[in-house]
């Protein structure tokens, strides 16, 4: 081959790693591992996949091509028609021991009603519209619920979200998209509690909101997993409480920075948060989120939950005139303090307990309650396990 | 070593080393292509390339002394014998350690490639096939070129230092290499894992799901993933040999097209059958007594089941295929000769896909377990729910394997190329970019 060809082609080859590691979008992190730890090249191919040009849509294309063979879960999501549902593991029955074990622990010590809610995820909710493959995988959850409530009878008053769910399994109340609740969805959640001795109100009504759709196109974090192009986006709606005109503040501690909004739907983070539309809900799920209104109540409610929080909170946040709301997988040790001494000064009047079936079954955060008890002081914060 | 399908030598590291290659005048090539292998071989397996590297220099200086003492064959034999036992001592104790520690299985192979290569040098010395190993540079690169590294091919020393002469390369062979590389890491990637998923959610379904065709169809799915995991990567080797003037022979030749057991180790790892005749003499598998015939034509078969790991399942399959090979050369020869081909076939395939049960076996009790069930005495149903869901959800990957596991897409390029040698090279280059994002969607 002639010395001009071999230069030409040599030059072409040069632009190939020049082009795709210079176009995509920056994302991922720079490879850092020293050259012979032998994990540098995981790093490097790590680093190209999160930038590839057009990274996106070649996915999408890939798990399009996986439907068309057939194929109908991929990454731990089931595709159903324009739905993504999330398959639910089997439980890990240690996980479970522990996390009902804290709960008993945490109402014996408290010293105020604790309540518990688990809540079931759509395989659950839909099964009966579900085909025959996501339901051969998915274990009976009402039974679970059930077998857990049993456990807790006596100590702690638990709130029936399956059914209050299942009642209204035709309706818009899990995203299409997004593992979570839709605001209606935390809607039918806030009923269950109402009906119970917990807010000891009547059955509320949706007729007391005002209800605004504020995002059409929002595709979640399922679809981020398995980018399925015919995956229908969901819609974010607010439910503003109409009846009485309540004023809000929310300030939410997240790694390390502190935001306060003055409303339990911060809009404006819908044109800056991007992915992270879901933080139109109290400013997205932080370490710890406080809410305080101008309701004509004292009440105040420690909650300790999830993701799910953020579809039923923003309802009870008029029934009490403080909400803190807790994520354990993201709380350290100045939290825990902070938190330990409300529960020691008897600030809070009600402890509630709210955690998705998938986090009951699988995370340890409910077992985490035990290092906010103020008795407690046998808890390693340098490693967050007991 | 499977990081040759990887995202960063595809994008990364074969550009830049083809762009070296490219550059450099033709007398350093072979240096360059080495100095790319050990650096590759240095980020991926630091320890591993250390420990070889010792390995090998000892064949080396065995090498020296060979030439040094040329006409001395006590000393000759002395250092063959050295080499013959240091290299295979090798393999069965760091192959026997690996296996033990489930360390990488890649890793293995790079021991089995590279002692190989080494021994086989040196055997070729001793028989003054060539007469001396030539330059350090060309023996250092036989035994530690990185896209042989993964699985192979093997190839006698003679053959592959002769190329390094004056290696050339030409647009089109880099354009048919990138092709047969791009091809091979879709084999191994797409087709090659994905029948393992298969395989593996097969074998682990609950024993209520179990059924007489979804085994048959588990030992298919873990042999076409074998192949496709063996013959992808060896086509990458090849493919990047090709790109940087080395041609390295073929290893599979669609070994579910054979029609014997005989054939099948004729295509089936290819090179390696090669190989061990190659060390053994080339009339060691056509030995006149059946006693020292079946002997060497059950190590040839042995040496096919440890290429793949030291395990009780690895050594039954060689043992399994053995047998039919030493039947079909002592007990019905007449039958493999003269059988209607569509006979042969399924004689053969059957065989093979039985032995697939023996692969990836632990003990006799599992083994035995596995083939009640699949010949119907496991008071098994034919087939269960769950293996229709998984059936219907790998439909297209199984109708890939089963149509890309035969030559039916070669046949179907060569007839184009018989009839217009523009569409057969515009095909080529349209192929080639469509399964380059083809495997670039699966991969990231």
């Amino acid at each position: 081959m002639k010395r001009r060809v071999c230069v030409m082609m040599a030059v072409i080859f040069m632009l190939v790693p020049a082009i795709v590691l210079g176009v995509g979008e920056p994302g991922g992190y720079l490879p850092a591992a020293p050259i012979l730890s032998g994990e540098l090249l995981g790093e490097v191919d790590a680093y190209i996949a999160a930038n590839f040009p057009g990274r996106e849509t070649l996915a999408g294309w890939s798990l399009a091509i996986r439907v068309l063979g057939g194929q109908r879960e991929y990454n731990q999501i089931f595709i159903f028609g324009e739905e993504l549902i999330p398959v639910l593991d089997p439980p890990l029955d240690y996980q479970v021991r522990d996390n009902t074990a804290a709960i008993l622990q945490f109402a014996d010590r408290a010293g105020v009603p604790v309540y518990a809610m688990i809540i079931p995820t759509v395989s659950a909710i839909r099964r009966q519209s579900l085909p025959p493959f996501v339901l051969a995988q998915s274990i009976d959850q009402s039974q679970f619920i059930d077998d857990i409530y049993a456990e807790l009878l006596g100590a702690v008053t638990t709130i029936d979200a399956y059914n209050a769910l299942y009642g209204a399994r035709d309706q818009y109340i899990f995203y299409r998209t997004e593992n979570n609740l839709t605001a209606l969805g935390g809607f039918h959640l806030y009923s269950a509690m109402g009906g119970g001795r917990m807010l000891g109100t009547t059955q509320p009504s949706l007729q007391n909101y005002d209800i605004s759709f504020v995002k059409y196109d929002y595709l979640g974090d399922l679809y981020r997993r398995s980018p399925f192009q015919n995956a229908r986006a969901d819609i974010l709606s607010v439910f503003r409480y109409r009846a009485a005109p309540r004023e809000y503040t929310v300030t939410v501690r997240r790694g390390g920075a502190l935001r306060t909004y003055h409303t339990l739907f911060p809009l404006h983070l819908l044109d800056l948060s991007g992915e992270r539309a879901m933080d139109v809900y109290l400013g997205g799920l932080g370490a710890v989120t406080n809410i305080t209104t101008s309701a004509p109540y004292s009440n105040s409610l420690l909650v300790l939950g999830d993701h799910t929080a953020l579809a039923f909170v923003p309802f009870l946040a008029n029934h009490y005139t403080q909400i803190t709301l807790v994520d354990l997988s993201q709380t350290g040790r100045d939290d825990h303090l902070v938190i330990q001494e409300s529960i020691r000064q008897g600030e809070f009047a009600q402890v509630l307990f709210a955690f998705s079936i998938e986090t009951y079954m699988h995370r340890p955060y409910p077992a985490w309650s035990h290092g906010l008890l103020p008795e407690w002081r046998e808890y390693d914060y340098e490693h967050e396990e007991f | 070593m499977t990081a040759i399908a990887s995202l960063s030598f595809i994008y990364l590291a074969l550009p830049l080393g083809m762009a070296v290659y490219l550059l450099c005048p033709a007398r350093w090539r072979p240096a360059a292509v080495l100095s790319l292998s050990l650096f590759y071989l240095m980020i991926t397996h630091p320890l591993f390339l250390l420990y070889m590297a010792g390995v090998a220099a000892l064949d080396w200086i065995a090498l020296l002394i060979m030439g040094k003492y040329d006409d001395n064959p006590f000393i000759r034999g002395l250092c063959l014998a050295f080499s013959l036992f240091k290299n295979l001592g090798c393999i069965f104790l760091f192959g026997g350690v690996l296996a033990v520690n489930q360390t990488s299985f890649t890793t293995m192979l790079g021991l089995y490639v590279i002692t190989l290569s080494a021994l086989s040098c040196v055997l070729e010395v001793y028989r003054r096939t060539i007469p001396d190993p030539g330059s350090p540079v060309h023996f250092a690169l036989y035994c530690f070129y990185f896209p042989r590294l993964a699985a192979g091919p093997l190839i006698p020393y003679r053959d592959f230092a002769r190329q390094l002469e004056s290696p050339e390369t030409t647009p089109g062979d880099i354009g048919g290499g990138l092709l047969s590389l791009i091809g091979g890491a879709i084999k191994l990637r797409i087709l090659g894992e994905g029948l393992l998923i298969l395989y593996t959610d097969l074998r682990g379904v609950s024993p209520s799901d179990e059924s007489v065709i979804g085994l048959w169809v588990m030992v298919a799915a873990l042999g076409l993933s074998v192949y496709f995991h063996f013959s992808g990567v060896t086509d990458m080797a090849r493919g990047a040999g090709r790109m940087m003037g080395i041609t390295l022979p073929e290893n599979f030749r669609h070994p579910f097209e054979s029609t014997s057991i005989t054939d099948f180790f004729g295509r089936f790892n290819a090179s390696l059958t090669d190989y061990v005749i190659h060390v053994f003499g080339p009339r060691f598998a056509a030995l006149s007594r059946p006693l020292a015939g079946a002997s060497g034509l059950m190590v040839i078969a042995l040496a096919g089941g440890l290429w793949f790991g030291f395990s009780f399942g690895r050594i039954a399959w060689g043992i399994f295929l053995g047998l039919f090979l030493v039947m079909e050369r002592y007990l019905y020869p007449a039958f493999v000769r003269a059988s209607h081909k569509l006979l042969a076939l399924v004689y053969t395939q059957v065989i093979v896909l039985v032995s697939f049960v023996l692969f990836d076996a632990r003990d006799f009790d599992q083994l035995a377990g596995l083939a009640r069930g699949l010949f119907g005495m496991g008071n098994l149903p034919l087939d269960s729910e769950r293996l229709i869901y998984l059936l219907s959800s790998n439909r297209l990957l199984l109708v890939a394997g089963v149509l890309f596991a035969t030559s039916t897409a070669g046949r179907l390029f060569a007839l184009l190329r018989e009839r217009s040698l523009i569409g057969y090279r515009i095909a080529g280059g349209l192929s080639g970019i469509l399964l380059l994002i083809l495997l670039t969607a699966f991969a990231i």
